[in-house]
């Protein structure tokens, strides 16, 4: 690997990295533009029985219950850009590519969503136990996902799947927007290069309008 | 006189509507929708006087939604609402008509100020 490819991956790790902490802030701070709509209606509310109105009780529970429906919703935020944390800690680390992959597809949801596309995932069952960078993994597949939805059309669901055996984890995503025409796709060398460094091989196809992307990794052999 | 018409808009429902029942309680005639393909039908079927109106939303974006509603209804009001990391949206806003932008968490006395001072300039 050359040493521009070397930078270029430093540069995109720094990037992606930036790019989900970026879409949790938006999320985080929807939850909390609720929280201040919500708690400044139970300050109208008690401005209003300063001036005599009687207090609807029904009305406060209500509004208890909405405030308290934002905290499971934050927790969840919050725990999914945890996880993705902590997939930088260690270069080289043994991880379950399936569970890394889930959280990715929740947080990548929202960008998908803007565009109205949505992300479904159709993960094997089994641990996928792999040894290497979670971190640069979730990178190729989130540049692919990106790929992905830059070029679906509203209404369209990208389809992620993992296939595991002995020796090989496949990651597969498939999309209808812009098929493969030879050409190479905006995110593609880099991609090649993430996925060179983690030792595995990115195959991308297309067919009746759909394009695919398979990035194959060596998987460990412990479990 | 009869009470200012709003039209708040933003893809999160819950503050859509917390929003719209917050300024129909400081005297405003307002109600909410969540989708800039919504707030198109409803600006065309009624007219709002000022258009509360997110900028990042699935679909059509804000910036869509305000350039559509301006074109048939040039003299409505827009106020856009954005988040922290995207005052280029509310700048860019700006330059494409709106009234003014508030960044969210919206104030709601600062928001009914600038309501105000829409329609104070409305002529």
């Amino acid at each position: 690997m050359t040493e521009d490819q070397e930078q270029q991956i430093r540069r995109q790790n720094l990037a992606f990295f930036g790019a989900i902490t970026a879409s949790v802030s938006h999320e985080l701070s929807n939850v909390v533009t609720i929280i201040n709509e919500l708690s400044g209606m139970l300050g109208d509310m008690l401005d209003a029985t300063d001036k005599g109105k009687e207090l609807d009780n029904e009305k406060l529970r209500r509004l208890q219950q909405r405030l308290a429906n934002q905290i499971p919703r934050a927790d969840g935020i919050i725990k999914r850009l945890n996880r993705f944390a902590h997939t930088s800690d260690q270069p080289v680390m043994a991880y379950d590519a399936n569970a890394a992959i889930g959280n990715l597809i929740d947080l990548a949801q929202r960008l998908a969503s803007l565009k109205r596309v949505k992300i479904e995932g159709a993960l094997c069952n089994d641990v996928a136990s792999v040894e290497g960078s979670p971190f640069m993994m979730l990178n190729a597949v989130y540049l692919c996902l990106k790929q992905a939805i830059e070029s679906a059309s509203e209404g369209d669901t990208i389809a992620v799947a993992t296939m595991c055996d002995k020796t090989e984890l496949t990651i597969s995503m498939r999309s209808s927007g812009g098929a493969h025409d030879g050409n190479e796709l905006p995110y593609e060398s880099l991609v090649s290069s993430l996925v060179d460094k983690l030792g595995g091989t990115l195959t991308l196809s297309s067919s009746s309008g759909e394009s695919r992307y398979a990035i194959s990794l060596p998987r460990s052999a412990r479990k | 006189m009869s009470p200012l018409r709003i039209l708040v808009v933003d893809d999160e429902e819950e503050l859509v509507f917390t929003l719209a029942e917050r300024l129909q309680f400081r005297g405003f005639d307002a109600v909410g929708v969540s989708s800039g393909a919504e707030a198109i039908r409803a600006s065309d079927a009624g007219e709002f006087d000022v258009v509360v109106l997110d900028v990042k939303m699935p679909g059509m974006s804000g910036l869509e939604t305000m350039q559509a509603i301006k074109r048939s209804r040039p003299v409505t009001r827009i106020i856009l609402m954005t988040g922290h990391g995207s005052l280029q949206d509310g700048e860019e806003g700006l330059a494409l008509g709106a009234f003014d932008y508030l960044v969210k968490p919206v104030n709601i006395d600062m928001l009914v100020a600038k309501i105000n001072a829409a329609m104070g300039t409305a002529g």
